[in-house]
């Protein structure tokens, strides 16, 4: 192999446009490259970290023990572990029963806004503390149309050693008595607490899959099309940055089941923030807002630090 | 000043435009403190390899190409690069001359054509698993038995190959 005459800064510079198990490989494959991996270890953990979504600490675990971790973890027991704690598009009536917690609420319920488009929930991975579904959502009120339940973050920031992997995302619209049923959105993630969500704009009033698809080209994501009887999907396979958008999603709304969809998200990936990005709904109405029954990341949680909490 | 004289480590002569600068942080260097008609010798970089370069600037008109996707999502390099006479330009080369452009690159302070290069080299080592990898660069018996298991076990993602679906 002649690589082996490139200077040990053009490999760092080749590692970088490689994936976790690119790497996996690569580091086994012969003593020049184990021999690489092990002394420019730090290199390493940082690249697959930021590979991962992972902020990097030094009280992070070994690259190659998440990974392990990852690839012996069932992907059968997915959990249901965000909770919805911020809307900026009102809630129907300010009525507890329309509120952004019937979202992660597999036993029903429909959270209904009060805008009618482009509405950003913001999700927190908050294993250990639920919402009382019985208060008040103006309780929780800040603005006219934005709502923000604070404790929830607050306690969340006490799981940093476990972080979520998010695999499948659940999509379910009202089947009936709602004039208002969500048609498109999209998903997003991010491992730390977002301030800047321009990206997110970028996919405003995106209504179709080609809008979806042009968007992620000038944000040089790849994507991938999934077509399917009741929904159409563009997946997006993850670049790093702040912000991961998940995938964009078209519900048909005439074949709809009560069964919902089931977006499978491809990547190893962990997220602390979930995003959803409600763009539209179809309206019966004028003027009208947007119903959405669930909208569920499920994953499964892997020990990332040295502690246990 | 419009033009600057490149010369090769075999002493051939080349001309070009001085806007090389934008892509070469050697050359962008050198003009800080250049005399007209002043040769600059590149001892480092061969004349095919500096025609390779100036094609390659030629192209881009002296410009800094978008950078090729990092990650890169596929072993084709197309799938990776914005402009497809990069792809072209890079695929007609071999292991050897890849190295050798890259060492030219170096030399030069030319990131944007190092990292093409670079990138096309991580396209050779995309969704392969280590059997294959070791096939393919003619690799054999480096670990003993025990040290091999030991790093299967710990790195058993390596034993897979990933496909792009």
């Amino acid at each position: 192999m002649n690589f082996i005459n490139l200077k040990n800064s053009n490999f760092l510079e080749i590692i970088k446009y490689l994936e976790l198990k690119d790497l996996a490989s690569l580091s086994i494959t012969c003593k020049f490259f184990n021999n690489f991996f092990i002394k420019n270890e730090d290199f390493i953990q940082k690249q697959v970290l930021y590979l991962l979504g992972i902020e990097y600490s030094p009280s992070v675990n070994p690259w190659k023990i998440i990974l392990l971790r990852l690839r012996n973890s069932s992907v059968t027991g997915l959990q249901n572990l965000f909770q919805p704690y911020f809307t900026d598009g009102g809630t129907y009536c300010d009525k507890a029963y329309y509120f952004i917690w019937r979202l992660v609420q597999d036993r029903g319920g429909t959270y209904c806004t009060h805008l009618q488009g482009n509405i950003l929930v913001k999700y927190i991975f908050s294993p250990k503390v639920k919402p009382s579904m019985d208060e008040d959502p103006t309780k929780y009120k800040i603005s006219e149309d934005v709502f923000n339940i604070h404790y929830l973050e607050e306690n969340a920031n006490e799981n940093q050693s476990y972080c979520p992997e998010i695999r499948k995302i659940l999509i379910k619209v009202p089947m009936g008595g709602f004039s208002c049923p969500c048609e498109t959105l999209m998903c997003f993630s991010s491992y730390k607490k977002i301030e800047n969500f321009s990206l997110i704009q970028n996919f405003h009033s995106c209504k179709t899959k080609e809008d979806a698809i042009r968007n992620g080209e000038i944000l040089k994501l790849s994507a991938k099309i999934i077509e399917e009887n009741d929904y159409e999907a563009v997946i997006f396979k993850k670049i790093i940055g702040e912000i991961q958008p998940i995938c964009w999603v078209k519900i048909n709304l005439e074949k709809r089941s009560s069964n919902g969809i089931w977006i499978e998200t491809g990547d190893s990936f962990f997220a602390r923030y979930f995003y959803v990005l409600l763009i539209s709904a179809r309206k019966i109405y004028p003027n009208s807002n947007i119903d959405i029954s669930n909208v569920i990341p499920w994953s499964r949680v892997i020990i990332i630090g040295n502690v246990w909490i | 000043m419009s033009e600057i004289t490149l010369v090769s480590k075999e002493g051939t002569k080349i001309q070009i435009s001085s806007q090389f600068s934008n892509l070469s942080g050697f050359i962008h260097n050198i003009l800080q403190d250049y005399q007209q008609n002043e040769d600059i010798s590149l001892a480092s970089v061969s004349f095919i390899n500096l025609q390779m370069i100036l094609e390659y600037a030629v192209h881009h008109n002296f410009q800094v190409p978008q950078p090729p996707r990092c990650p890169i999502t596929s072993p084709n390099i197309a799938d990776n690069v914005s402009d497809p006479w990069d792809a072209e330009f890079v695929n007609r080369l071999n292991e050897d001359q890849i190295i050798d452009l890259v060492t030219a690159t170096n030399f030069l302070d030319m990131k944007s054509l190092m990292d093409l290069c670079l990138a096309k080299i991580a396209c050779m080592f995309k969704y392969k698993d280590i059997e294959t990898l070791r096939k393919e660069y003619g690799i054999t018996e480096e670990f003993t038995a025990e040290i091999e298991e030991k790093l299967k076990s710990d790195f058993p993602w390596a034993m897979e190959a990933e496909s792009n679906d």
